[in-house]
């Protein structure tokens, strides 16, 4: 079923989006489209509600040209002076909700591309997932007290996947330290302790610059983290007329370096002797082989040298699931591994937690020395940048050939598509059954569609969340190449930011840059659950805004997937608080919300509804939310078994390390 | 058995467990006792539960008293547990994970729902039953049950996540 919605047609009086929040727009004889806005409203005659629409405010804000303050005339305040420094740093987009104004002001007009959306929580998993589909630095901004705390959520998820995140934050001035005089100050910085790599209130306005730099720096060097800034509106507002009466006022050249510790020669070598030696070694592309784009040399160092390779990480791609010599789907022949070479493992694993043999013998390659040999005891440990290294083992390693393991690797692969095959068919008869969609139906529909029919399985980046239909989706999506795949409870686990950082990885998608180059314009993929919908779904309005596609696929099973918890702890009096409404229509939400809506309940009207909103997205940009009738039940192992759990690690599915 | 020759072949097994427990395998390891040829090993892994490890020189047996708690005997889990250990046989696996028979034989029993594993040595490669043990245990948990329908069974008696968030 399809419910199309026509969209752009003016019909009626325009509305009056006068000033909001803050009355800095009154009085102020700006812009044409500020000027626009201040028009009275019809408030007699014609009643007809008007369709949705995007204003044209927007498109002419957005056309609007770009600005560099400097030190002449009334000079520059701090937020400008930090606004260059961030357009100096090539700061790639900026997510926010209204607030922090006069640091988001600044950053829009100095050209920085922003995106405003409906939370601050959803702009900063916008931002975490704009970093993990490029690999470049983004910032979001929350505005003091609330706005920053909607973001705590987010800014640890970012945390625990290493993004880049720069969260930027309004304070009220620094004179109402310790005497509550009107609203929202707070202490930032304690709040965001163990979930940040850097942070600073700015307290001396002239050192605006060199906080800048400090952020910086900690952002592009080392393992990338989350680096956390509030301002207080003094610092905001200062004004600098000029350049010396600001610290450290040098380039970014200057600032900091691009240099990056490179691994001794003697330790290469005797990681080469190793592998060498070994008949069946592994390697494991962490999330740095990544972050420091060193795919290619990875790429050629396996297939020099047949390893076998799992990658890791936030992201997926940066070692092909379908290549040969991926080991991402055969965990049962990981344990036959007698090397393993950890090579950007952020978020390690301990002995024991990964398929791999007790005690095997353990190489970790890593930019920072006093991690190495936590949690999981090394044999060589060496400091050293990862495409440094992987370059090195390009260059260093002998052809070689290991027929044996790449077949038994291979096999087992097959084995376990096998057994996913089988299952699927169980899982269908359940389908057939209730007339709705189990969660693993559903994936595998989802991953035909994307890699085995006439769409390009290179081209889709999907990124996915949720609980009952995360266990579906950690089996049937894949990652062929770089950033193709997001797992967005990576880590910490997080429900609902799903579509929101859907959105930044969307707009890098639609920009076209980094690794989603290839692929410019294509639509996203979401999938996730009903639950999420309550933290994201308001972000379609932001989709529809910028003109972003995505396919948002949400598992509807009525609940928090976790309801079984209620009856296994023989709690009945809990279960309510488990269940939502049933048959909620999230699609016709979606409809009102400027996307495309569709319900479906069996496979074959997903896969209609999958090409429809395909050739929605490709053609027209246009979003669509498929509301997909999922039941709760298909979680109770003793109604439908087997119930869905996590996949085994590290590889397809992977969600911890 | 001669002392001494029973005394080599303890010292062989507790070198290697000495050395599992230092490349982190396991945490907590402790040697309880050595009688009569039969030397006893407690350690705490899989789902930070503590294992006693026995080895018997007499009987020429590793064993492990308690690798799955609260399985009952006549349940499916168990059923699949016995052909997944008893598939370590098969001559279709590569060398590397076979456990050869001629150098060592795994059986596994249920006692009032404990299952156990006893490796029988053959050959007198104490070495090597030990490792092909360790390896068989590791792989139960990183494999077999979370391959297989048995979530309820994880979440209840061995206390792994349910939920992803």
């Amino acid at each position: 079923m399809s419910n199309e919605r026509r969209m752009g047609k003016k019909a009626g009086a325009e509305k009056n989006s006068g000033p909001r929040r803050r009355a800095f727009l009154g009085g102020v004889a700006a812009a044409t489209a500020a000027g626009a806005l201040l028009k009275p409203q019809q408030l007699f005659g014609d009643t007809s509600i008007p369709s949705i629409r995007i204003p044209k405010a927007v498109t002419e804000s957005l056309a609007a040209p770009p600005r560099r303050a400097d030190f002449s005339g009334q000079g520059m305040t701090g937020a400008q002076v930090f606004a260059n420094l961030c357009k100096d740093e090539d700061l790639a987009a900026l997510f926010c909700a209204a607030g922090n104004y006069y640091i988001i002001n600044e950053i829009a007009q100095v050209g920085i591309p922003c995106y405003g959306g409906r939370t601050e929580g959803g702009m900063c998993a916008a931002a975490d997932g704009f970093t993990r589909a490029t690999g470049e630095v983004a910032a979001c901004s929350g505005t003091e007290g609330p706005g920053f705390t909607h973001m705590i959520m987010n800014i640890a998820t970012a945390h625990f996947s290493n993004s880049p995140v720069l969260v930027l934050a309004s304070n009220q001035s620094l004179q109402q330290e310790d005497n509550w005089k009107r609203i929202q100050f707070m202490y930032q910085q304690p709040t965001t302790e163990g979930i940040k790599k850097y942070g600073k209130r700015i307290t001396a306005p002239n050192r605006v610059y060199e906080y800048g730099a400090y952020a910086f720096r900690n952002l592009k060097s080392g393992v990338p983290d989350v680096v956390h800034l509030d301002f207080p509106i003094d610092v905001a507002t200062e004004r600098f007329q000029d350049p010396s009466k600001l610290g450290c006022f040098f380039s970014k050249e200057r600032y900091r370096s691009e240099s990056r510790a490179c691994p001794g020669s003697k330790e290469v070598q005797q990681a080469i002797d190793m592998i060498n030696k070994a008949e069946r070694p592994v390697l494991i592309a962490g999330h740095g082989i990544y972050v420091r784009k060193a795919w290619d040399a990875l790429l050629q160092a396996a297939e020099k040298h047949e390893m076998v390779v799992v990658g890791s990480g936030p992201v997926r791609g940066h070692f092909p699931d379908d290549h040969r010599l991926s080991g991402s789907m055969s965990n049962l022949a990981l344990m036959s591994a007698d090397l393993v070479i950890f090579v950007g493992q952020y978020q390690m694993p301990s002995a024991g937690e990964w398929t791999l043999p007790p005690g095997v013998k353990t190489i970790r390659v890593h930019p920072v020395q006093e991690d190495l040999g936590r949690n999981w005891p090394v044999d060589l440990g060496i400091v050293g940048d990862e495409k440094d290294f992987m370059e090195a083992l390009a260059n260093g390693l002998p052809p070689k050939k290991r027929d044996s393991w790449v077949d038994e690797v291979a096999a087992d692969k097959q084995k376990r598509e096998q057994a996913n095959l089988e299952l699927n068919e169980k899982y269908l008869k359940y389908s057939r059954d209730t007339n709705t969609l189990h969660p693993f139906v559903l994936c595998k529909e989802v991953h035909d569609f994307l890699y085995k029919g006439d769409i390009d399985p290179k081209q889709t980046l999907a990124g996915w969340g949720g609980n009952m239909i995360g266990f579906g989706s950690m089996r049937w999506l894949r990652a062929n190449r770089p950033a193709q795949e997001i797992p967005c409870v990576y880590q910490f686990g997080p429900m609902g930011p799903d579509l929101a950082m859907m959105l930044g990885a969307g707009v890098a998608v639609q920009r076209g840059l980094g690794p989603q180059a290839a692929y410019k314009g294509a639509p996203v993929v979401v999938v996730t659950g009903d639950a999420g919908m309550g933290f994201s779904l308001m972000e379609l309005d932001t989709f529809a805004k910028y003109k972003v596609p995505v396919i948002c696929i949400v598992y509807n099973n009525d609940s928090w997937g976790t309801f079984p918890f209620a009856l296994s702890m023989n709690t009945p009096r809990a279960l309510h608080m488990y269940l939502f409404q049933e048959s909620i229509r999230y699609d016709r939400m979606a409809e009102e919300l400027g996307a495309r809506g569709e319900y479906v309940r069996t496979p074959e009207e997903l896969r209609a509804a999958l090409r429809r909103s395909y050739d929605a997205a490709a053609k027209q940009d246009f979003s669509t939310l498929i509301n997909c009738q999922g039941m709760k039940e298909f979680n109770v192992d003793k109604l439908y078994p087997p119930a869905l759990s996590f996949a085994p690690e590290p590889g397809v599915g992977a969600v911890s390390h | 058995m001669a002392p001494r020759k029973a005394q080599s072949y303890l010292s062989a097994v507790r070198s290697f467990m000495e050395d599992y427990a230092k490349r982190g395998v396991f945490r907590g390891f402790n040697k309880q006792r050595v009688r009569n040829g039969v030397a006893a090993f407690q350690m705490i892994w899989h789902r930070d539960r503590v294992f006693d490890l026995i080895v018997d020189t007499k009987k020429k047996t590793i064993l492990i008293p308690v690798v799955l708690p609260a399985v009952p005997a006549s349940s499916p889990l168990y059923k699949d547990f016995k052909a997944f250990v008893e598939s370590h046989h098969a001559a279709t696996l590569p060398d590397h994970r076979r456990i050869e028979k001629t150098k060592a034989r795994v059986r596994c029993a249920n006692r009032r729902g404990s299952v156990s594993l006893t490796m029988a040595v053959r050959d007198d490669d104490y070495g090597y039953a030990l490792q092909r043990l360790i390896h068989l245990v590791h792989e139960t948990f990183l494999i077999f049950l979370t391959s297989g329908p048995y979530r309820d069974y994880l979440v209840e008696q061995l206390g792994a996540e349910a939920e992803i968030g």
